[in-house]
């Protein structure tokens, strides 16, 4: 079971800086997990902790804010 | 951050479940390892146990 | 503006018992300034009571709604509608908004989900200090502008006592001796003297101790209807 668990975890991530990064990332051809779902926001100051909390409370297994 | 991370420990989801990264336009190297590093620790944890209620 | 901060989650769920559906109604003022009760520690509350009950098996269903200020009727008097809806409804304001709930709404239970601490104010990010009693007969006027009654651990009106150290107060190394600061701005001023007339005890039946307190201004009143 554990085995089988591919951990889905949430990006929120800046517009300019990690979002960009992630683009490059796709353009580099560059591995990463699949579980990763990425939310652009202009900037990672504007994420709230209740929208954190609310990635949790709808089944995300971990919350990453990159900036 | 760490506010959201204490609110996860209250609530026993586990505060190491969200993490905050700082990268720039051209860290795409960067990116995809703290996305790998980030998947390993939370398959270290196991799934949010909210999922299956 | 009055500081308030949240309660525990674990004493917050104690006060709600086995509440199923619960409303959380936050305050967009004071509490909100003091990052206690507003808008959005209304919506992480609402949120982690939503996921700690269905943790530990009994889930609330929990809905949060913020007023611009809970101790004014015509404020609450819009979630009349709302309450019967609810099981549970947690007031995110200071005693006197949690009070307001109780007064209007005499058909429900308004829990706390704060604690009311002090009038003061934020003296810097995230740091927030007391600075008035609301003892009712200001003596600012006396004390260059620096409050003995909220600030001087012992109240003193006539001070400092002999345990101001270096400009600090014996009760704890981190505490500005209060009079210590007042001696300070009456040397700046240059006017000493004003603190060597010794204070008679201070007429304390304005405060407190003489029991709940009222201000009534008839000029103010509207008609009352017979
Ligand atoms: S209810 Fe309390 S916190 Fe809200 S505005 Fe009134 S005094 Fe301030
Ligand atoms: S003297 Fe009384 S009213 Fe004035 S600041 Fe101090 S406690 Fe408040």
């Amino acid at each position: 079971m554990t085995e089988a668990f591919e951990p889905r975890i949430l990006a929120f991530c800046c517009h300019y800086c990690a979002y960009a990064a992630a683009d490059l990332a796709g353009v580099m051809r560059l591995n990463y997990p699949t579980g990763i779902r990425i939310v652009e926001v202009p900037c990672s100051g504007r994420v709230e902790v209740s929208e954190i909390l609310h990635a949790f409370e709808h089944g995300a297994d971990g919350v990453m804010v990159a900036g | 951050m760490k506010y959201a991370a204490e609110w996860l420990d209250k609530i026993g989801l586990g505060g190491e479940r969200v993490r905050m990264v700082n990268l720039s336009s051209a860290m795409a190297v960067q990116f995809a390892e703290a996305v790998r590093e980030m998947t390993e620790k939370i398959r270290q944890l196991g799934p949010n146990p909210l999922r299956n209620m | 503006m009055i500081i308030g901060e949240q309660k525990p989650l674990e004493e917050i769920m104690n006060l709600l018992g086995d509440a199923r559906r619960v409303l959380v109604v936050g305050c967009g003022t004071c509490v909100t300034v003091c990052f206690a009760g507003g808008e959005k520690e209304a919506a992480i509350l609402a949120s982690a009571l939503r996921m700690k009950s269905k943790l530990e098996g009994h889930p609330m269903e929990v809905d949060e709604v913020t007023v611009q200020r809970q101790c004014e009727w015509e404020y609450i008097d819009p979630l009349a509608d709302r309450l019967k809806d609810y099981d549970a409804i947690l007031s995110l304001a200071c005693g006197i908004g949690v009070q307001a709930m109780n007064e209007r709404f005499p058909e429900y239970v308004t829990l706390p989900g704060l604690n009311t601490t002090f009038l003061g104010l934020p003296e810097e990010h995230g740091v927030w200090v007391e600075r008035c009693q609301a003892c009712g007969d200001c003596i600012l006027g006396l004390t260059f502008g620096i409050c003995p009654i909220a600030r001087c651990s012992k109240q003193l009106l006539n001070g400092p006592c002999g345990g101001s150290q270096n400009g600090v107060c014996e009760v704890s190394s981190d505490l500005p001796c209060a009079w210590h600061l007042i001696w300070e701005r009456a040397i700046k001023f240059g006017q000493v003297e004003r603190l060597l007339e010794v204070q008679p005890p201070k007429n304390w039946s304005r405060s407190r101790d003489g029991g709940p307190r009222k201000i009534v201004r008839e000029d103010l009143r509207l008609p009352r209807e017979e």
